[in-house]
């Protein structure tokens, strides 16, 4: 879409306002309001935003430490480069119309460190071995009955979650109990054209999941994103509040399991009638990739501090690398048994992720394993959790983490140096500002500290 | 007598990382060296503003550091890290001098161990960093007390400037504090570039941790 053709989008749909909207490496959304007007004057570039909205953690301070090509040598621009496929009516405010976008800088080149643009990097590269990938997320979080507004004064403990209060998945008159608040998320999810397939009650009180469609990698990501924006600013609208800290009490913890599948042309890659176990060699190397980069990776899958409280024994997070056949305890959760299903389920995912990190992370570890004809390990048959000393343990910290992604020259190469010193720097920031400005390094639950500082922004 | 080994905690915590880093830098000094060799007790150091807090095993010869205050501790000092010095930095509190009152002597001198000229600190630290990348290519760094001043690195143009007195030179270039910090502060002042303080703050804070000692 774009000249005539735009201008007559905007308005048939009465459009006085355009939100851009981008995620940052650190997971933000940012964006403008910007009048029509000047929606349509920034184009193609978009609005410029300071740099410094890249560079600077979750909790408001600038990163100090380290410097990526991709900045000015002092304070300077960027640019929210509209994708205007995504350009969408916003469902909850008539005359407001959303846009997704990329970010460049001030000679449009995508940045280095733009998370969507480093997603569809990948999937280039993928495709230059005839393969494309489709992927779909499982989005959990937790609604409470107090408002963002209430739950602060609390400290966000305390809260009052909307839902049985029992650890009882599935129970429908749990689901009930959200309703009106999934209601109002599935109207605005069907606004914005995003095709949900389900939701439900998850185990622990107030938790719930949602699940979308499969779709190209950029586009699931995209949907993800708006999601949980949509999420937010329905439970705000609502007068309530909902998070997606990986474990925002000491219950159960919010993951975000990633499906996803490779296609060559238009047949499914990863199965083989002819193989015994449906395995396709597309497959086998893509699992021994994603094996061989798991413990580099797991450091864009759990991205914060409070990811890693996700991280104990039976709480449904893995916690070696792993992978089996329909064995949900394991990382990788395998499904090759018929050329309709067969995918991964990669269920390492902690719920604050930054879903194009995470999903990049994800096929650069498949790309790795394609490239270097990787065979994977043997399949682990056994339950994954509460397994003694001597198994491969995912790293425990976001420190380890970072210092397992940092090491690995395959992720690196597929991802880009910068992004991924980029990240394995900011991460070791995170661990810095959680030690230095009031975390407690010795707690074994969730702190006061996580909760100020993650609960209403990732 | 061989200078003593050091043993931080697996994933150590920036502070517990910080006391070793300063009793390195107590080890470098033949006195305290030996010192340290013969010392043996259980010390803690833990904020007053925050959970941080650190345990030192001295085991005559060996320190071994964690995070925590230990139940076992002789000496346990609470302390405001971030206001150590400076004519309103309030005074630690200490329990169980009296009855360690010699462990206790030795923890106070190898816990401050003396600071060389603010000179020789900025030389030290340049050595330690001026091989980063990123970092810029000359470092001028001037004393306010007497405008006296020291340039590393490449002749010419310097690409990073570093002002302040004497005291606060010597505390940031010893890793006693953080150059981004010290600036944010108002202890030092800089002219240069976002990249090279921003680079030169990721090497003071590592310099501060123990890297390079």
């Amino acid at each position: 879409m774009k000249g005539e053709q735009l201008r007559s989008w905007l308005d048939g749909q009465g459009i006085t306002t355009v939100r851009t909207e981008g995620l940052s490496p650190e997971g933000l959304v940012l964006g403008k309001h910007l009048s029509r007007t000047k929606f349509e004057r920034s184009l193609p570039l978009g609005p410029a935003i300071s740099d410094i909205a890249f560079a600077y953690d979750v909790g408001g301070t600038p990163h100090f430490g380290w410097w990526g090509d991709w900045r000015q040598e002092c304070l300077g621009d960027i640019h929210q480069r509209p994708d205007l496929s995504t350009l969408i009516v916003s469902p909850n405010r008539p005359g407001m119309a959303s846009c997704l976008v990329d970010f460049v800088d001030v000679d449009g080149e995508p940045l280095s460190v733009c998370p969507r643009s480093v997603l569809r990097r990948v999937t280039e590269r993928l495709r230059t071995h005839g393969l494309a990938a489709r992927a779909a997320f499982e989005i959990e979080g937790m609604v409470f009955a107090e408002s963002y507004a209430e739950a602060k004064a609390k400290g966000y403990r305390d809260l009052t979650p909307i839902g049985v209060p029992a650890p009882l998945g599935y129970l429908t008159h749990d689901a009930h109990r959200m309703a009106d608040f999934m209601d109002e998320v599935v109207r605005r999810l069907d606004g914005m054209g995003i095709p949900w397939e389900a939701w439900s009650a998850e185990a622990a009180p107030g938790q719930f999941e949602i699940n979308l469609e499969p779709a190209d990698p950029v586009v699931a990501a995209d949907w993800t994103v708006r999601t949980r924006q949509a999420m937010r600013e329905a439970a705000y609208d609502l007068g309530h509040s909902v998070t997606f800290m990986a474990r925002p009490t000491d219950g159960y913890g919010n993951g975000m399991h990633i499906h996803h599948s490779i296609t060559k042309g238009t047949r499914p890659a990863f199965y083989d009638a002819a193989a015994p176990d449906g395995r396709s060699k597309i497959m086998r190397h893509w699992i021994g990739g994603l094996m061989a980069t798991m413990p580099g990776a797991h450091s864009m899958l759990t991205p914060t501090v409070n990811s890693y409280r996700r991280m104990v024994g039976f709480a449904a997070a893995p916690l070696v690398v792993s992978w089996a056949e329909e064995n949900k305890s394991v990382a990788l959760r395998v499904i090759s048994r018929d050329p309709k299903v067969a995918r991964v389920e990669h269920r390492v995912g902690a719920a604050d992720l930054n879903p194009y990190l995470a999903l990049a992370a994800i096929l650069a570890g498949g790309v790795v394993g394609i490239e270097n004809e990787l065979e994977p390990p043997p399949e682990l048959r056994v339950v994954a959790w509460g397994l003694p000393a001597g198994y491969p343990y995912l790293p425990n910290t976001v420190n380890k983490s970072a210092d397992a992604l940092e090491e690995d020259k395959g992720l690196t190469d597929v991802l880009g140096y910068e992004m991924v010193n980029h990240w394995v720097q900011s991460r070791r920031w995170e661990w810095l500002m959680f030690n230095t400005t009031g975390g407690d390094a010795q707690a074994e639950s969730v702190t006061d500290w996580e909760l100020n500082r993650y609960f209403e922004v990732v | 007598m061989p200078s003593p080994v050091f043993v931080l905690e697996d994933d150590a915590p920036p502070v517990v990382k910080g006391v070793g880093a300063t009793l390195k830098r107590a080890a470098a000094h033949p006195k305290l060296s030996r010192r340290l060799a013969r010392m043996k007790g259980v010390l803690a150091l833990k904020s007053s503003q925050d959970p941080q807090s650190v345990t030192v095993r001295f085991r005559r010869g060996t320190v071994e550091l964690g995070r925590g205050v230990a139940k076992d501790a002789g000496v346990v000092i609470t302390l405001d890290w971030n206001n150590m010095s400076g004519p309103h930095a309030p005074k630690p509190k200490v329990k169980g001098v009296a009855r360690h009152p010699l462990f206790a002597l030795g923890v106070a001198s190898v816990l401050e161990p003396p600071l060389r000229s603010w000179r020789e600190e900025a030389a030290a630290f340049w050595e330690f960093a001026k091989d980063w990348p990123r970092m810029p290519a000359s470092l001028r760094v001037v004393c306010t007390d007497d405008g006296s001043e020291a340039q590393f690195g490449q002749p010419g143009e310097p690409e990073y400037e570093v002002h302040g007195s004497a005291d606060n030179l010597k505390s940031v270039f010893s890793g006693n504090s953080i150059l981004g910090e010290d600036y944010l502060n108002g202890k030092v002042f800089a002219v240069g570039s976002f990249e090279h303080g921003s680079v030169l703050t990721g090497r003071s804070i590592a310099w501060t941790m123990g890297d390079g000692r």
